[in-house]
């Protein structure tokens, strides 16, 4: 499985990075990336490795629901990694 | 004929610790006796930011709030106090902001803003302190302000971090320049958050709002402060206008 992965740019230092993983789920895409990139496991995992609350991830421009780790993905999707501080 | 606004000797005596800011003065404070602001929310962001700008001597806000007071909020939002759990927020917050600035006009509004009602809610506002809790309505307030042209300070938080930047319609990203309106629909879990937090990032807007309606010192225009209250880090992160953003046009109207 081949996936386009674009993480926001607030995830890596203002530049938006992308780049291609593979994997049939979004956990394992996130894998993958935080292989590549070390760094992005403190930005996008908790300590019990679950997705940050306000870390998102989409799929071909779409939310995927809460249970983003499991989503399954497919040959040619993309994958946008978004962080964004909502709460007020 | 424009109303001109002058200050009176109680005004000068009560502002005068403002008033002899050099980039500030007696001009300076009459803008903020001119200048109609609309609040956004009045939970952790809302409340110190209504509290900063009545203190400073603002001459109208709009207190937008559909929501009404748990006893959940009390760790952060210090307009609401233990006996008004249960009341409107802007009722609670109303009553307090009244008591502060008793020359104050404050015109509260119980309801959610949306692409119908925000021209009328937006008529005759100078400025929008964005303290709403979540990014639908955020992108509807975004693209109310660009629309008519008024400034926006976006500010957010979640547990110990925050981010704000100064939205200027035309001349500045928006917000779906930087984010695209597909987030913030999956997660509807309620975010940790300690007082402090909106305390900073409210702090910081209302810093941004001052100067930009008194009109000196430097703004977040074209930047997004970000605040790591756990590493005690901050961090400026330069934002783009998008090209042709369906909004504001990213800088091709």
């Amino acid at each position: 499985m081949s996936i386009q992965a674009t993480l926001h740019p607030f995830l890596n230092d203002g530049k938006e990075l992308q780049l291609e993983v593979s994997g049939n789920t979004v956990g394992e895409c996130l894998k993958e990336i935080v292989r590549q990139y070390p760094a992005m496991e403190k930005k996008m995992f908790d300590k019990k490795g679950r997705i940050k609350g306000y870390v998102e991830v989409l799929v071909n421009d779409h939310g995927i629901g809460a249970d983003e780790l499991a989503y399954v993905v497919k040959d040619g999707d993309s994958m946008t990694i978004i962080v964004y501080l909502s709460g007020g | 004929m424009e109303k001109k606004i002058v200050l009176d000797d109680e005004e000068r005596a009560r502002y005068l610790r403002q008033i002899i800011y050099p980039d500030f003065g007696e001009a300076g404070q009459r803008r903020l006796k001119k200048a109609h602001v609309l609040i956004a929310g009045l939970g952790g962001l809302g409340s110190p930011n209504a509290t900063n700008l009545a203190y400073a001597g603002i001459g109208k806000l709009t207190l937008l709030d559909c929501d009404s007071v748990e006893l959940s909020n009390l760790n952060r939002q210090t307009l609401h106090w233990e006996k008004d759990v249960g009341a409107l927020k802007v009722v609670s917050g109303a009553a307090k902001l009244a008591a502060m600035n008793s020359k104050m006009e404050i015109r509260p509004l119980n309801v959610r803003i949306t692409a119908e009602n925000a021209g009328e809610l937006l008529a005759g506002v100078d400025l929008v302190v964005d303290c709403l809790d979540n990014m639908e309505t955020r992108f509807v307030l975004n693209e109310s302000c660009v629309r008519a042209g008024i400034p926006f300070i976006y500010g957010g938080i979640s547990g110990l971090e925050g981010q704000l930047t100064t939205i200027i319609p035309g001349k500045t990203p928006c917000l779906e320049c930087i984010y695209p309106r597909s987030i913030g629909r999956g997660k509807k879990v309620p975010f940790p958050v300690f007082g402090a937090t909106p305390a900073l990032v409210a702090s910081l807007q209302t810093m941004e709002a001052i100067k930009l309606l008194a009109g000196f010192g430097g703004l977040l225009m074209g930047k997004m402060l970000y605040v790591n209250g756990e590493a005690m880090e901050f961090t400026m992160i330069a934002i783009e206008r998008k090209k042709d953003c369906a909004i504001c046009g990213g800088g091709n109207v």
